[in-house]
């Protein structure tokens, strides 16, 4: 704003109610940089293992959950090409992912993925 | 009304505190002397010295209630929106050091109401960072995390999200080039490097114009020559003064064009110039291949 610096306009606004929730992205962002950060040490080698463990674990009603256990098949092929390098960059697994998971995909590609969705 | 002693005043109530002690005014103390004519202000200002801004609140009445003392009621809605900043918490902004003093006067402001506007660009941009996080995110905590991060950092972070399908045209503001305001001295710069390019753009001319000319006097020889030997070898020099003057004839375009860019360039103060001085060099080495050439018997 012309007259305003930006410390000035965040303050200002910072008080003003945000009623609409995360965007699905960022909720996807969140839930990769919270599995990566609180199991980093169990990482190596079981990446996929890790990931299918606490994504089950998500409770009902979690942001973005309904959406990991869709494409599950897509985040398990993200990771296992990305391999280890990818889990110190949970933006790049997020954008990777996302990609995947948010394409076109024809009748062979949705039967595979429904066949490897993530059920209780 | 602007003064050190008004600020000694209301300054150390409203900013030091973050929050109005009196609900609807304030006093003012310090003041030196009462003013010899009747006053009825409807807005006082506040120059604060460390921002060197001046900050104002629209008052309803102001009278001396005893010596050195002034008394301001301040208009209702300043009240209203003081009060309601402060309760909101930003004092806490306030002793985190991350607001200037003066950064919260200005929810005192009238201007700094919420509106459809302001709420709505706020709400576009939350979600236009969140949707665009996993692609500019890296970038924008590098930014963060960089206090020499230049604007051409914030372009380069923001340009992935100008392939974003929903709200590209947000951030526009942030792909555009950086352009820069030529000082007078680059001005002056550029206008003599400018004039250092057309006198060399005007010897090459000179020296296409003698090889021209050369090349004219070879062919009334070649016409006069009568022996076969003779005609043959000025047939040979021949070829290769116009050999050697159209290649320098195709260069010289190239020697001209830094010269129109440059013009066009001072014009809009832009600095970004290379001037190709290997072309010069190279059309001038011809002309004097084509006057050692013309002078060999």
């Amino acid at each position: 704003m012309p007259r305003k610096s930006w410390r000035e306009s965040f303050a200002l606004c910072s008080p003003i109610p945000f009623d609409t929730g995360a965007q699905h992205e960022y909720q996807v962002l969140q839930v990769i940089s919270a599995i990566l950060k609180d199991h980093s040490p169990d990482l190596d080698g079981a990446a996929v293992e890790t990931f299918r463990r606490e994504l089950l674990k998500l409770p009902a009603g979690t942001l973005g959950r309904q959406f990991f256990w869709d494409n599950w098949g897509d985040l398990r092929t993200v990771i296992e090409e990305l391999g280890d390098s990818s889990l110190q960059d949970p933006f790049r697994l997020t954008r990777t992912f996302l990609e995947r998971a948010m394409r076109q995909k024809n009748p062979v590609e949705k039967v595979i993925a429904d066949s490897e969705r993530l059920r209780t | 009304m602007v003064g050190d002693a008004l600020q000694a005043g209301v300054q150390n109530e409203v900013l030091k505190r973050g929050r109005w002690v009196a609900p609807k005014g304030g006093i003012v103390e310090g003041i030196a002397s009462k003013p010899r004519f009747a006053l009825r202000p409807t807005e006082i200002e506040f120059f604060d010295q460390v921002s060197k801004q001046v900050q104002s609140f629209r008052v309803e009445g102001m009278e001396f209630a005893q010596p050195r003392c002034l008394k301001l009621s301040l208009d209702a809605e300043t009240v209203r929106l003081a009060s309601q900043a402060a309760d909101d918490g930003q004092h806490e902004f306030l002793d985190a050091g991350l607001l200037s003093a003066t950064a919260e006067l200005t929810t005192a402001e009238p201007e700094s109401k919420p509106d459809g506007f302001t709420v709505g660009s706020r709400n576009a941009w939350v979600r236009f960072l969140e949707q665009c996080w996993p692609t500019i995110g890296p970038r924008i905590l590098a930014i963060a995390n960089g206090p020499a991060s230049t604007i051409e950092d914030v372009r380069q972070a923001f340009l992935p999200a100008k392939e974003h399908p929903y709200d590209s045209g947000l951030a526009t503001h942030f792909y555009r080039e950086r352009s820069q305001q030529a000082t007078p001295a680059d001005v002056v710069s550029t206008g003599i490097r400018l004039d250092g390019i057309s006198a060399e753009v005007l010897q090459a001319i000179a020296d296409r114009d003698q090889a021209t000319r050369s090349c004219t006097e070879v062919d009334a020889a070649l016409a006069l020559a009568t022996n076969p030997k003779e005609r043959s070898r000025s047939n040979a020099k021949l070829s290769a003064v116009r050999g050697i003057s159209l290649s320098s004839a195709r260069n010289l375009p190239t020697c001209s064009a830094p010269r129109r860019s440059l013009k066009r360039r001072s014009g809009t103060n832009k600095l970004t110039f290379v001037a190709p001085r290997h072309s010069l060099f190279f059309f001038r080495l011809n002309t004097s291949l084509i006057q050692d050439i013309l002078r060999t018997p």
